[in-house]
């Protein structure tokens, strides 16, 4: 059992390693230019560099923070209103649409509105990466919650549970899955919004390092600091894959 | 007879599919690396006036979105010439090992770049910056960041330097009250200073350490400029050809504005807020400095030598002396 358990991560890992020696041999030999993609190697090599000049820990936790913080606000609001939506079909009907429409808008273009509201402050992040996490939120908790089995709801109403147990035992349960394929995308919006915007406002995080490195032709650095915003999003993809397990084990 | 008439057009399709390239205009990739700025008008000027066609050459030009994409697309070679790029930007390229060239000089010194604030502001100068107080720039390493880095160090103000971004961000910052000062280029926003809404407090002419000093370059992909080295000449004679006519002409500055949608009335003046002195395409000066800034902000991690800064510099196309 274990090992079919750890075969996946072997031959991904395997798989990952030759994807990396093939690009090693693929700059070193001069079909990939290095100022445009770095050897592994370097990129490796470049880690502690960053780490020295720019803090890339410490601005890995300020990336995970506006992201922790600006996902944590897009669950407060984003599934207590899909659930309204869920609720009021009209409502449903009627905002659904502006929502898909929303979440397709590039967002992150209005940034200077939000510097305007906000400042040049955390909370412009927050905020910049609120919208797009929310959206996705919303729309998967109410299609979520409009797919649960009608023949579930019905055994509940048989035993005529009450609407908040209909809610926690039924409901909830059934639409967790999708509403998990809400939040993982919510959440990889919101990271690279959040991201972007330390880009291109020059605040913040790793975006801002990726911004310096990147502008200074450091391209080990550049990937580097890249890499670093992967494991923000590792951490969270896993994450929320250990929530969702616990809030539904089977 | 017909057989006569058909050799002759035979002949005269052969000789002229043959002469063909040799009557082809070189072509060349040039990516602008800012719009809507005066000084880098001058490629308009030569291609709108056929000062390229006449050096036979074939230009197309792109705007790229600032200096270090622009720069990417020369390094890859996706494009040849860069226009009007950050010198602290190409020389660090230079100095990781990137295939680029500077060709000439776009500016020395910044005497186009200017700061302001809201009318009601109560600065009057740079001097009144007191601590804390908001002196804008663009984006780290940038020529406006350089700029106000040494107005900074020369008038001794302990004025936090903060970046807003371009042009236009920096003045929505400004209108909404969140930074003190604002920075731009002439000519714009200069209808702002018309209607009286804002106020210039300083310009670039006071980085006094910057005088003389290139800013900005022309810069090729080396690969392209070894292959194509007479076209770069002519290339460069077609350059400073259309900047002669961008500086004398009212009817090239009323293309100019009609190209950007600018007011005229704004862009009259283009030529004495940037003037033709500090523009010419040689020399390419200053580079020592510009090395010693590129290490003090750890663009790279030791000075060039002399020998790698003649290298980096082809003057107007040609091999380095």
């Amino acid at each position: 059992m274990t090992k079919i358990y750890k075969m996946p991560v072997v031959v991904g890992l395997f798989g990952f390693l030759v994807c990396a020696m093939l690009l090693e041999l693929a700059v070193g030999y001069g079909y990939v230019m290095h100022l445009v993609v770095p050897r592994p190697s370097d990129t490796i090599i470049a880690f502690p560099e960053v780490q020295a000049d720019m803090d890339l820990i410490g601005n890995f936790f300020v990336t995970l923070g506006m992201t922790a913080a600006a996902t944590a606000l897009a669950l407060l609001i984003g599934i207590p209103f899909g659930y309204f939506l869920y609720r009021n079909t009209r409502y449903g009907i009627a905002y659904e649409g502006w929502l898909a429409a929303a979440f397709a808008a590039p967002t992150v273009l209005l940034y200077p509105l939000f510097l305007v509201i906000f400042g040049r402050s955390h909370a412009t992040l927050i905020a910049m990466g609120f919208i797009p996490g929310a959206i996705p939120i919303i729309i998967q908790t109410r299609q979520g919650l409009l797919g649960v089995s009608q023949t579930l709801q019905n055994v509940g109403r048989s035993f005529n549970v009450s609407e908040r147990d209909m809610f926690w035992k039924i409901l909830l349960p059934s639409a967790v899955p999708t509403i998990f394929t809400g939040i993982r995308i919510g959440v990889m919006y919101t990271l690279v919004n959040i991201v972007a915007i330390e880009y291109l406002i020059d605040f913040g995080g790793l975006g801002r390092i990726v911004s310096e490195m990147y502008f200074r032709f450091d391209t080990p650095g550049t990937y580097a600091s890249i890499i670093a915003v992967i494991f923000v999003s590792v951490l969270f993809y896993w994450g929320f894959g250990r929530v969702e397990k616990w809030l539904r084990p089977v | 007879m017909s057989n006569l008439l058909k050799s002759i057009v035979i002949a005269t399709a052969g000789v002229a599919v043959l002469a063909a390239p040799a009557f082809a205009a070189d072509k060349i990739r040039m990516v602008n690396s800012t719009k809507v700025v005066f000084e880098t008008e001058h490629p308009y000027s030569a291609l709108e006036n056929g000062f390229f066609k006449k050096q036979n050459l074939d230009v197309s030009i792109i705007h790229g979105s600032g200096g270090a994409a622009s720069l990417q697309a020369v390094i890859t070679g996706s494009q040849d010439v860069v226009y009007g790029n950050g010198v602290l930007g190409v020389l660090t390229a230079y100095a990781k090992g990137a295939p680029i060239r500077a060709l000439g000089s776009n500016i020395r010194g910044v005497p186009d770049l200017y700061w302001y604030v809201k009318t009601d502001s109560p600065i009057k100068s740079f001097k009144d910056l007191k601590k804390g107080m908001e002196f804008a720039y663009s984006r780290p390493g940038s020529t406006t960041n350089l700029a106000a880095l040494y107005i900074k160090n020369a008038l001794k103000l302990e004025a936090k330097l903060v970046s807003v971004g371009g042009p236009s961000g920096s003045r929505t910052q400004l209108m909404s009250g969140q930074v003190a000062t604002g920075w731009s280029v002439y000519p714009l926003n200069k209808g702002l200073i018309r209607e009286g809404k804002i106020r210039v407090i300083g310009t670039g002419k006071e980085a006094a350490g910057l005088v003389g000093v290139t800013i900005r370059v022309i810069a090729a992909n080396v690969n392209w400029l070894n292959k194509n080295r007479d076209a770069a000449k002519r290339m460069m004679v077609a350059l400073e050809e259309g900047q002669k006519r961008t500086y004398n002409s009212m009817d090239q500055l009323k293309s100019y504005a009609k190209r950007w949608k600018l007011n005229f009335e704004d862009v009259k003046s283009a030529p004495m807020d940037t003037p033709y002195e500090v523009s010419t395409l040689l020399p390419v000066a200053g580079l020592d400095k510009i090395n010693k800034i590129a290490l003090e902000t750890k663009k790279i991690k030791k000075l060039l030598t002399a020998a790698q800064l003649k290298e980096f510099v082809h003057p107007m196309g040609n091999k380095p002396n």
